[in-house]
């Protein structure tokens, strides 16, 4: 009788001893340590980071004898907005990447309504600054001009080559090859026009205002 | 010895006087003040140069077979209103209206080297494409296959002057005055406002009569309203 209150002794024992095991370890697998990651400061804690691509605004400009498309695309990365511009046939599906630049400001970059050149050869945009307009002439090819560069850049080109003249706007083709800025002279109210030929980089200057 | 004198200070008077009018200038009163007559058929000169600031101007090619497809029907269209053309020569916009809905608005190019003339007009004649040409000197300019001619007029300044609404290859400054007195339009808009303009198109030549009447063009200057 003696040993079989022993026996019975021991196995309550070892169930207790088990059962007791079997709580202690699922209190250990289930419970949250928060000694460690309530002592970590906010920053390093991991925060997922989902970037959505903002939509991509587009604007073009057909050709005078509708042929040809020229289209800026905008879109919004972080902080900066990035401008592509291109060309292409309608004929054909292919585009042609003229010029690409990121920049803070949204409004920045445009196409103006006369960008073609009358024959497609060219085409130019605006870049408003608040201390100054810049225009830049392409090839609608996507070349490069004589001296490598991928642009001519109007304003500091009229810089370098008139003196006391301001550029108050490029308006547009008065010929194939011939841009028309129009410029205010220094110290005074009077204002002309000028051709900017394209292929000589240079300017003339006209009799006639073109307002 | 005298009389030799006299006789000169004779010639010399005749001279100061006829001078100033046999060497006045014609004015140019219109776009095509050389042409005048020939700018009224209907012409397509393929391959051909143009001039335009003394400056060779190449030439668009014009298919008059795909200008036929595009013949409408008369009495095919639903009309909603009568239709009006406005150029304002301050903006230099084209607008154009159905009653009062707008099909229209687009920048334009008037007269820089001629006057366009103001006032209340009727399209006369429609032609595909001609030639015209004018000026002097360094304004010369002598232009085939401009396209989508819309020569308008008023009792006053008849359709034969010359002014007109028309498509423009040679130049791409719109918004600014830049013709010798028509209205340039960009070559896209105005082969959708030829289509749409009455007298309704009938081929490459149309013109205006009672049973298809000739759209109203009213160019003005804001500044004067």
């Amino acid at each position: 009788m003696s040993v079989l209150k022993k026996e019975s002794k021991t196995l309550f024992f070892i169930i207790l001893g088990t059962v007791a095991s079997l709580v202690f370890l699922t209190f250990q697998n289930n419970k949250i340590d928060s000694r460690i990651f309530s002592a970590l400061p906010d920053f390093l804690t991991p925060t997922p980071t989902i970037i959505i691509p903002s939509p991509i605004k587009t604007t073009s400009m057909d050709s005078p004898d509708g042929t040809r498309t020229f289209t800026m695309e905008r879109q919004q990365i972080k902080d900066n907005f990035r401008n592509s511009f291109f060309t292409s046939i309608k004929s054909e599906e292919t585009k042609q990447l003229i010029f690409r630049k990121e920049e803070v400001l949204s409004q920045n970059l445009s196409i103006p309504y006369n960008t073609w050149s009358p024959d497609n050869i060219y085409v130019f945009i605006k870049e408003a600054t608040p201390t100054v307009n810049n225009y830049y002439v392409f090839f609608t090819s996507g070349d490069s001009f004589s001296d490598s560069s991928q642009y001519l850049n109007i304003q500091s080109l009229f810089k370098k080559k008139v003196s006391d003249y301001t550029i108050l706007d490029v308006t547009g083709w008065a010929a194939p090859n011939l841009l028309i800025v129009n410029a205010k002279k220094n110290q005074s109210e009077r204002k002309v026009s000028f051709w900017f030929d394209v292929p000589s980089q240079s300017f003339i200057l006209l009799g006639t205002y073109f307002y | 010895m005298k009389r030799g004198l006299i006789s000169l200070v004779i010639v010399i008077g005749l001279v100061v006087l006829i001078y100033p009018v046999i060497s006045k200038k014609s004015p140019t009163i219109c776009a095509n003040s050389l042409s005048r007559e020939e700018s009224f058929k209907l012409k397509v000169e393929n391959n051909a140069v143009g001039i335009f600031h003394n400056q060779k101007v190449i030439v668009p090619n014009i298919n008059l077979s795909q200008a036929e497809t595009q013949t409408s029907v008369l009495g095919t269209r639903k009309s909603t209103g009568e239709k009006h053309i406005y150029v304002n020569l301050t903006t230099q916009t084209l607008s154009a209206y159905e009653g009062k809905t707008l099909f229209m608005q687009t920048p334009i190019s008037s007269g820089l080297w001629g006057k366009t003339p103001k006032g209340d007009f009727t399209i006369r004649t429609k032609l595909r494409s001609t030639r015209m040409s004018g000026g002097s000197g360094d304004d010369y300019y002598n232009l085939p296959n401009i396209p989508y001619v819309m020569y308008y007029g008023n009792n006053q300044i008849p359709a034969s002057a010359g002014f007109s609404l028309h498509g423009t290859y040679w130049h791409n400054n719109f918004g600014h005055p830049m013709s010798h007195g028509c209205v340039n339009m960009k070559t896209t808009d105005v082969a959708k406002l030829y289509e749409w303009a009455n007298p309704q198109t009938i081929g490459n030549i149309t013109r205006a009569d009672n049973k298809n009447p000739g759209t109203k063009v009213t160019v003005f200057d804001e500044s004067k309203i």
